[in-house]
């Protein structure tokens, strides 16, 4: 019997939350939700998630200036970041991958694919090592 | 002299009357003298009056020519044309027996030469004959003077030998001397009226001239004022000449005038000298002076010449230049503080639209991640099962949904490329992967409508562009295709263009096509064709819109060969690598 895995969702609108832990569950998946910055870089100690899914959108400190933050602390530092970006302006992707995140994954989430894009990142950062 | 005359008349009463006639003819000839107004009329004249009153044989006036070196006849009187005709008399000693003749010798020496007995003396031997037929038995020949030297001769012949006695010469010579005189005369008539005729056609430029000219002494009166003179300065030439040209300058400006007339003095000349000056009716008004020193016969200066030009014209369009371009500098300034103002007011508008669409992005998509995420859970029956209305149904949200998040999309995408917020990135990447990828993608969506998907593109290595954006035109203009064909098939054809610098992929449909008359708009946005009645084909009318936006970003091409109901094919043709 393997260990839980868990994803610490960051992400401010319940419903986004609800939909992505209820999708992750699903998957096999303990799911912690922290609803602005601060409140990740509390829970991430505790919760010692195996990856976390970080809305770039976050009011107040945004989802790069988190990923920043989780990068300097001790417990996240390596923890693989997935960033969850809307596809919306030029140079999204690359400013979340500048500030530290190994992947990203479009909103809206596809619930056909959404577990399967995380395993994924998942895959490559292990095989990174 | 040649003088070898018999002794004088003894008979007293013919020698009175042979003195009243030798008074009588230079009367006449002083006569001609007082009255001619030309040479020749004055030497036929002389001839006359020696011939009708003098009572010789005859006279003739002979002119030195230079070039022939003789002594040509220019007027006679008295001869049948026997004895002049054909003459030759040759005027330098030495020229052969034709120069030793008394009209000769006469020029020669300046002194009236006597033959009182022409048929016996060996120096007229050369004219016997002629002179024999003519009856010519004596003559007596004097020079004329022209300007104190000795031109030509008079020449006057008797048909007696002897004729010539003291009375004769010394009247004759007097003739010749008032002949001279007239001569003199003539020239100096003939220079006079050079001299009127220059003179003349400077009064003419002087009166006619368009500036103001005058001239002054060298104390300041003035002494010549033409009529443009008097149109500038107000004052006629009866007004002003004998008064100081003080009258003409400023107050302020008398200064000028010593320094002026000190450099007169020095017989400088001043051209161009700019200045004011005042007219009769007090009106100031700038001019530009040539002013030129005169000098009198002895060299000394006398006065001075002004030629004067108003130029209030020139200094009022220099004014007005000035005007014009402090006018336009001021406005350069004003427009650049608007354009400031406006590239700000643009820029921060930007800043706003910017902000907008970043904030609308995440707004709009935010519910549709619900909506699609919950949506796609019920139908996966992660929660329970479905029976097959509910299934039905909520397909439906689901399509709805997608086509919703679709137009979000597009209206997004073509506002960013209007915005200029999309950024074209730009890499190496293998082209022939990309289109089995895109061919791929598209290819459930084929299978659906069970349409042949074709991909034929041998090999077209790797291209230098974005990537992304090349996808996102691509699958566009396949998914298009595939939309709008119901039956045949769907061929995406990628050849390299001939100069090899570019990619064309075409994709051809054997699709509904395009109407001619619709292909105008086909690019534009929401210009879906069809989309009027039944909207039978979802979609937003955005696709080939962006795609043209997209291919410009790119530097591609984009067009369209179609025939309505035949199919179409569009064009691609990517450039290898990004210029610029």
């Amino acid at each position: 019997m393997t260990m839980t895995r868990t994803i610490l969702i960051v992400e401010d609108n319940e419903r986004n939350s609800y939909l992505a832990k209820y999708l992750l569950e699903h998957g096999g998946f303990a799911v912690r939700i922290a609803e602005d910055g601060p409140r990740a870089l509390e829970l991430v100690a505790e919760a010692a998630p195996s990856a976390i899914l970080l809305d770039i959108q976050l009011p107040g400190m945004d989802g790069y200036a988190v990923a920043r933050a989780l990068r300097t602390t001790s417990h996240a530092s390596r923890v693989p970041i997935i960033a969850l970006t809307s596809y919306a302006m030029a140079g999204d992707r690359e400013k979340a991958i500048e500030a530290g995140c190994d992947g990203y994954i479009e909103k809206p989430i596809d619930p056909d694919n959404f577990v399967t894009e995380i395993e994924k990142v998942l895959a490559t950062v292990a095989a990174r090592g | 002299m040649i003088d070898d005359g018999k002794s004088p008349d003894s008979d007293n009463g013919a020698n009175l009357e042979r003195v009243r006639r030798l008074y009588g003819t230079l009367r006449h000839v002083n006569r001609a003298v007082a009255r001619a107004r030309t040479s020749e009329a004055l030497f036929r004249d002389v001839c006359e009056a020696a011939v009708d009153h003098g009572k010789f044989l005859f006279a003739w006036v002979g002119r030195y020519d230079a070039p022939t070196d003789c002594l040509v006849p220019v007027a006679q009187y008295g001869d049948d044309g026997q004895y002049l005709d054909g003459l030759k008399i040759f005027a330098t000693y030495g020229n052969g027996p034709a120069s030793r003749g008394p009209a000769a010798t006469a020029f020669r020496t300046g002194k009236n030469c006597i033959c009182n007995d022409f048929l016996s003396q060996s120096e007229t031997q050369f004219w016997w004959d002629r002179a024999s037929r003519r009856g010519i038995r004596s003559a007596a020949v004097f020079p004329i003077r022209e300007n104190n030297v000795v031109s030509g001769v008079f020449v006057v012949y008797a048909d007696r030998p002897g004729f010539f006695q003291n009375e004769e010469v010394m009247l004759l010579d007097e003739a010749a001397a008032d002949i001279s005189f007239a001569l003199d005369n003539f020239a100096r008539d003939e220079e006079r009226r050079r001299a009127d005729e220059v003179a003349r056609r400077y009064v003419a430029i002087f009166e006619s001239a368009d500036d103001a000219i005058f001239s002054k002494s060298i104390d300041g009166t003035v002494t010549g004022w033409n009529p443009a003179a008097e149109r500038l300065f107000g004052y006629r030439a009866a007004e002003i000449v004998g008064r100081n040209v003080v009258l003409l300058i400023p107050a302020d400006r008398l200064h000028e005038e010593a320094t002026i007339l000190a450099r007169i003095g020095r017989g400088e000349a001043l051209v161009g000298f700019e200045t004011i000056r005042v007219a009769k009716n007090g009106r100031e008004f700038p001019v530009a002076e040539t002013i030129s020193p005169i000098r009198g016969e002895d060299g000394r200066i006398v006065g001075a010449s002004k030629i004067v030009r108003d130029i209030t014209e020139r200094h009022r369009s220099a004014e007005a230049l000035r005007e014009a371009n402090a006018t336009l500098e001021r406005r350069v300034v004003e427009r650049t503080a608007e354009l400031a103002v406006a590239k700000e007011r643009a820029e921060s508008a930007d800043r706003l639209k910017s902000a907008f669409l970043a904030t609308m992005s995440h707004e709009l998509r935010t519910p549709l991640n619900s909506i699609i995420g919950f949506t796609g859970i019920l139908l996966r029956q992660l929660p329970g099962p479905l029976n097959a209305e509910q299934s039905l149904q909520l397909g439906l949200v689901e399509a709805s949904a997608r086509h919703l998040l679709a137009l979000i999309n597009d209206v997004l995408d073509i506002s960013k490329i209007e915005a200029g917020q999309l950024e074209v990135r730009t890499a190496p990447f293998d082209l022939d992967a990309a289109l089995v990828r895109m061919i791929a993608t598209v290819a459930p969506l084929a299978q659906k409508k069970r349409i042949a998907l074709r991909l034929d593109a041998p090999s077209l290595g790797r291209v230098c562009s974005d990537q992304r954006r090349v996808e996102q035109v691509l699958l566009n203009l396949l998914n298009n295709a595939i939309k709008f064909t119901e039956e045949g098939s769907v061929t995406l054809v990628g050849r390299a263009t001939e100069d090899g610098a570019a990619v064309r992929l075409s994709i051809c449909d054997t699709g509904i096509g395009i109407r001619a008359e619709d292909v105008g708009t086909l690019f534009k946005p929401f210009r879906q064709i069809d989309s009027g009645s039944a909207r039978q084909h979802e979609g937003t009318g955005l696709g080939l819109a962006i795609c043209r936006r997209l291919a410009e970003l790119l530097h591609a091409k984009i067009s369209v060969e179609t025939e309505h109901g035949v199919g179409s094919v569009f064009h691609f043709v990517l450039p290898r690598a990004q210029v610029g």
